[in-house]
């Protein structure tokens, strides 16, 4: 787990590339072995996201883009880390609060937690990286993985530019 | 294995392609060498996560960085590591993914020092040649690169010759008649926004199909008038131009007076040889100041055509920021929210009411604002909604409501303001002799410094921006003018000027010291007008290439 006090460190210089020509639904093809990661991810994006348009976030193969993003080595290899660890930091903090996990929390401790966690520099910097992820699942080309059928497109009246890509450039 | 040729130009982008597209031309055999890769007009997608989010067309930090110093307030330097300033590794340079919003420097802009003086802290200067001298080659990008606009009236219109812009401007949205109208009762002149893309198909181009994402993004219909489609591939089709991508130049050698190859590594990391009559040097003004200084030997220890000493002074960016109102649906009538919700076209108006404006009796030099809608790509446009006004994180019904209503009912106008960038002793780049990229090469490291006189100016600007916005009835403005460099509008760096002593470049962008060594990116501007870069640049690139040409048709 990096010290996350050296992260915020690093954070500035976030930096990505990308290689060309990668099998397309890399994202959704990805594996990952920690299941627990994407449980908690799962679970937390249920929570921000289904109270409102929930029928959005169950069709947006949310789980499947995030695999890719953490195998995405043109995100950095510490900004990887932090995702992850950042559901466990969730989860540490679910079990302090209220001796379970975050899994287990009703819909109502989830609330006050993610509240909480939102006021601490740390909770607040990786929410704003897992809403970013998200929104990425949500608004990405469908060949990507998430975005099953532009769904995350027709939820805002989204117009995508043209032409579409009709391979993974990444 | 060496390769030879007449011309040899590193770097592919707006500065070196004028040079390529002359010669080939002219017959002259012209090589470029391109760090980055090679693309067509079919690979360029609208593909948000690849462009705008993983950086398809920028190096991976990773391999390849700056290092940036800052100042704090008791001039205490700070220094940080992994600095993006990469614009557009790839044929055709960052002009690739420019937005194309084009104006002409003023002939006020050449002799900044004349026509306002001193300003305490900055080294400003007049250039060498005026605004005559550039115009006809402002003109011949227009014709030849391809500019479209509608000349109108205004208090600051520069003298052209010819009556108007050789391409009608591009699809304008309706709220350009909303800006029109609410600068008319506001007293101001809006203009129509020159922009580097052609409306319809004409030099052996598509014309602009209006295709939602076209900053950022490379073009797919060859409408964008950039360096490869506008000059490199005319520049290849005459058997004169080969183009060799997938090249980083890392030293150009030299002997007391002359330049005498260039080096590169390939793809593989395997290293290559080039031979030339004359070399040019574009590779973007952080760059090319960065090789240079990588390039010294015993004749210039510190840095190749570097007896002056200022290789790398005098960095410039464009000053100003931006701003930005929502016009909110609830305030409109159907037919303006419907004709709001009108996507791909253009917003296209500029003002230049204050390029000079006086100010508490003195004068001052101004600037441009340009108006434009927030940028197209989602994701930045949903994560704008994440926080409250009072900075808290929100999530779940607020979050969505404030979503759909940023998407659906509502439409966000942006402006920006440029003006000129003070250059100081304390804006500058050098090498890092600690830091190398990944080909050992050390990286380039950039001490950034805004003059306070460029935020005032920029305030002053935004001011009057505000005004327009509060006149379309948008809610939510707000303006940001702040010091912070704009990476991709970069110039100075390696001045030119008649006196060997405090300049790099001759008139003719030649280096005082090697006597067949250009530098034509934006290095050679002592100031930078108000203005963005591009058009000047490829506009004296253009006249750099026909003093080369000349003298080479002379054999001196
Ligand atoms: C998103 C975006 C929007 C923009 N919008 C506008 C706009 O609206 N108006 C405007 O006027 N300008 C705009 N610009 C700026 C414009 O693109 C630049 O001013 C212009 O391209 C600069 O020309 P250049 O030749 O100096 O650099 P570039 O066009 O970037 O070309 C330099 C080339 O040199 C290559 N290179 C660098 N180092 C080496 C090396 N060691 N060996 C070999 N090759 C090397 C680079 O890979 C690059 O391809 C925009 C830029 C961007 C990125
Ligand atoms: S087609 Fe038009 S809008 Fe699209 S990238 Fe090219 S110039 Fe821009």
């Amino acid at each position: 787990m990096i010290n996350r006090r050296d992260f915020f460190q690093y954070s500035g210089m976030v930096g990505v590339a990308v290689l060309v020509g990668v099998a397309a639904k890399k994202y959704a093809q990805s594996n990952n072995p920690s299941t627990e990661t994407y449980k908690i991810i799962e679970a937390l994006i249920d929570h921000m996201f289904a109270d409102s348009d929930g029928y959005v976030t169950s069709q947006l193969n949310v789980v499947g883009y995030f695999k890719g993003v953490l195998n995405d080595t043109r995100i950095s290899i510490d900004q990887r880390h932090y995702l992850i660890n950042g559901t466990v930091w969730l989860d540490e903090t679910a079990e302090e609060e209220y001796d379970k996990s975050f899994l287990k929390l009703t819909h109502d401790e989830k609330e006050r937690l993610l509240k909480k966690i939102s006021m601490l520099r740390w909770g607040d910097s990786w929410l704003y990286k897992v809403m970013g992820y998200y929104f990425e699942t949500a608004f990405s080309d469908p060949i990507y993985g998430g975005n099953i059928n532009g769904v995350g497109w027709k939820w805002l009246a989204y117009e995508p530019g043209f032409p579409r890509p009709n391979e993974v450039a990444i | 294995m060496t390769t030879k040729a007449d011309i040899c130009i590193i770097g592919s982008g707006a500065g070196g392609a004028p040079v390529a597209y002359t010669l080939a031309k002219a017959g002259y055999k012209v090589v470029v060498l391109e760090k980055g890769s090679l693309y067509d007009e079919r690979d360029f997608k609208k593909d948000e996560i690849a462009v705008s989010r993983r950086s398809l067309f920028t190096p991976d930090l990773k391999d390849e960085f700056h290092m940036v110093e800052t100042l704090d307030e008791e001039g205490k330097i700070t220094k940080e590591g992994g600095w993006n300033f990469w614009n557009g590794s790839m044929v055709g340079g960052s002009s690739n993914l420019m937005s194309g919003y084009f104006h002409r420097m003023k002939p006020n802009d050449f002799k900044l020092y004349s026509a306002f003086g001193d300003v305490e802290g900055a080294n400003v200067v007049d250039w060498p040649i005026d605004y005559e001298t550039m115009e006809p080659y402002y003109t011949k990008v227009e014709e030849v690169v391809g500019v479209s606009g509608k000349m109108v009236e205004h208090p600051f219109r520069e003298k052209r010759s010819t009556a108007d812009f050789p391409y009608p401007p591009t699809w304008e949205h309706p709220i350009a008649k909303w800006i029109d109208d609410s600068c008319s009762k506001l007293g101001y002149f809006a203009m129509p926004t020159p922009r580097a893309i052609i409306p319809y198909d004409a030099l052996d181009r598509r014309g602009c199909s209006y295709s939602n994402l076209c900053g950022s993004y490379g073009c797919a219909t060859g409408a964008k008038s950039h360096a490869k489609s506008a000059l490199l591939d005319k520049a290849v089709c005459t058997n004169n131009c080969t183009i060799i991508a997938d090249a980083f130049v890392y030293k150009i050698e030299s002997e007391k007076t002359e330049a005498t190859a260039i080096h590169y590594y390939d793809k593989d990391g395997s290293s290559h040889t080039v031979q030339a009559k004359i070399y040019i040097l574009a590779a973007q003004a952080i760059e090319s100041s960065r090789l240079l200084l990588n390039s010294k030997n015993s004749h210039f220890p510190n840095g190749l055509a570097n007896s002056s000493g200022e290789v790398g002074k005098n960095l410039i960016f464009s000053a100003g920021g931006s701003g930005s109102g929502r016009l909110d649906f609830k305030n409109l009538t159907q037919e303006q929210q419907d004709s709001l919700l009108l996507h791909g076209a253009f917003v296209n108006r500029s003002l230049q009411d204050w390029y000079e404006y006086n100010k508490d009796g003195k004068p001052y030099k101004g600037g441009t604002i340009d108006f434009l809608f927030e940028h197209a790509n989602a994701i930045p446009r949903a994560l704008d909604q994440v926080y409250d006004i009072n900075g808290d994180l929100q999530w779940g019904k607020t979050l969505s409501k404030n979503l759909h209503h940023a998407f659906e009912r509502s439409r966000v106008i942006t402006f920006e303001v440029f003006n000129d960038w003070m250059p100081t002793d304390n804006c500058f780049v050098t090498v890092d002799e600690e830091e190398k990229d990944k080909w050992e090469i050390p990286v380039g490291k950039i001490r950034l410094y805004g003059h306070p006189q460029d935020l005032k100016v920029g305030n002053h600007l935004a001011q009057k921006a505000v005004e327009v916005l509060k006149g379309l009835g948008c809610e939510d403005i707000s303006s940001n003018i702040s010091a912070a460099p704009p990476p991709n509008l970069v110039a100075g760096g390696c001045r030119f000027g008649t006196d060997p002593k405090h300049s790099v470049l001759d008139v003719n962008c030649k280096t005082h010291d090697l006597k067949n060594l250009y530098v034509t990116d934006a290095s050679f501007m002592p100031t930078g007008g108000s203005v963005p870069y591009t058009w000047t640049i490829y506009a004296n690139s253009f006249r750099v290439a026909d003093k080369i040409l000349e003298r080479l048709q002379n054999n001196v």
